[in-house]
């Protein structure tokens, strides 16, 4: 009887106009090649974020979406928002 | 002993079919009976669900209704298919809280962090302990949410709020999630006018407690 815990990239969505990329980690509990269970992880991506230790499957799609345009223009909407954190 | 009866059609006594078979496939019936399963008896469908049969696309597993289709959804409160009526999503996972202060990452202990969407609606909840006696003052942000705002969302949206539980001198504040975002950007204290929560009010080894409601973009 061998339990074994797997970390899979469940899905990778680009949405929005700036492309932020959403990243859904599956973790995953099998026994004897049967699925015990299975949990998602979260996180979410914008233009400006390190990538460098992303999923490689990740790291393609972002730097697939992120063209130097969709990175400017997320440059200036940041730069138009409210300076005090928002 | 055993009686086989053989026949590739059954007829009532008017010459109507009842049963036929013809190229492995068995008609029951013809157009205009109703063919009724008596109270009491129970209906199996043991093989796949074939035309008419069920909602097409669709299987149930474990008692529960299952799509074919992952992007398959439910139309509510409509007869006719209209996107804006269609609830397609549904997902409960956990997330990774990462305070910041002016962009230095606050050190935490281990978090606990859980999202529930239905449709593009996301309810955040986080509990998380502070680990980093670093001063800073900038306004504290948390970073990591699950899923990227809206574009519609404001600026000035309140869509929740934290509970700063220091020792002494506790913090309430509403916080907001502006549009095409992944953090909450600001906490605006309640028990002060006009501040926002800096990072240096959430005291070392203390805990903040928050939740929050967006859409997704």
């Amino acid at each position: 009887m061998a339990i074994t815990k797997e970390t899979q990239i469940g899905k990778i969505e680009v949405v929005g106009k700036y492309k932020s990329v959403q990243v859904r980690t599956d973790i995953v509990i099998v026994e004897d090649g049967t699925e015990l269970s299975r949990k998602y992880q979260r996180h979410a991506l914008m233009p400006d974020a390190d990538i460098t230790n992303e999923h490689s499957e990740v790291q393609a799609v972002c730097n697939a979406v992120w063209t130097d345009e969709v990175k400017a223009d997320y440059e200036t909407f940041k730069a138009s928002k409210p300076a005090e954190g928002f | 002993m055993t009686s086989i009866l053989k026949a590739d059609t059954i007829q009532d006594t008017d010459g109507n079919n009842i049963i036929n078979e013809s190229s492995n496939t068995i008609t029951i019936g013809a157009s205009g009976d109703t063919i009724n399963v008596p109270s009491g008896a129970t209906f199996n469908i043991n093989g796949t669900a074939g035309t008419g049969v069920g909602i097409s696309g669709w299987s149930s597993s474990s008692g529960s209704l299952l799509p074919d289709s992952a992007s398959a959804g439910i139309y509510l409160g409509v007869n006719s298919a209209t996107a804006a009526n269609l609830l397609d999503d549904y997902e409960e996972g956990t997330w990774t809280p990462v305070p910041k202060s002016g962009g230095t990452t606050i050190g935490i202990y281990s978090g606990v962090a859980s999202y529930t969407k239905v449709g593009r609606f996301v309810n955040v909840q986080f509990t998380i302990r502070r680990n980093d006696s670093q001063s800073l003052t900038d306004v504290l942000q948390i970073e990591g949410l699950p899923f990227t705002s809206s574009s519609t969302a404001m600026d000035a949206n309140i869509n929740g709020g934290v509970w700063v539980d220091n020792s002494s001198g506790d913090h309430m504040a509403l916080l907001n999630i502006g549009g095409n975002s992944t953090k909450i950007g600001n906490m605006r204290k309640t028990n002060t006018m006009d501040a926002s929560v800096a990072a240096d009010e959430w005291v070392n080894g203390r805990y903040l407690y928050g939740s929050a409601n967006y859409v997704a973009s």
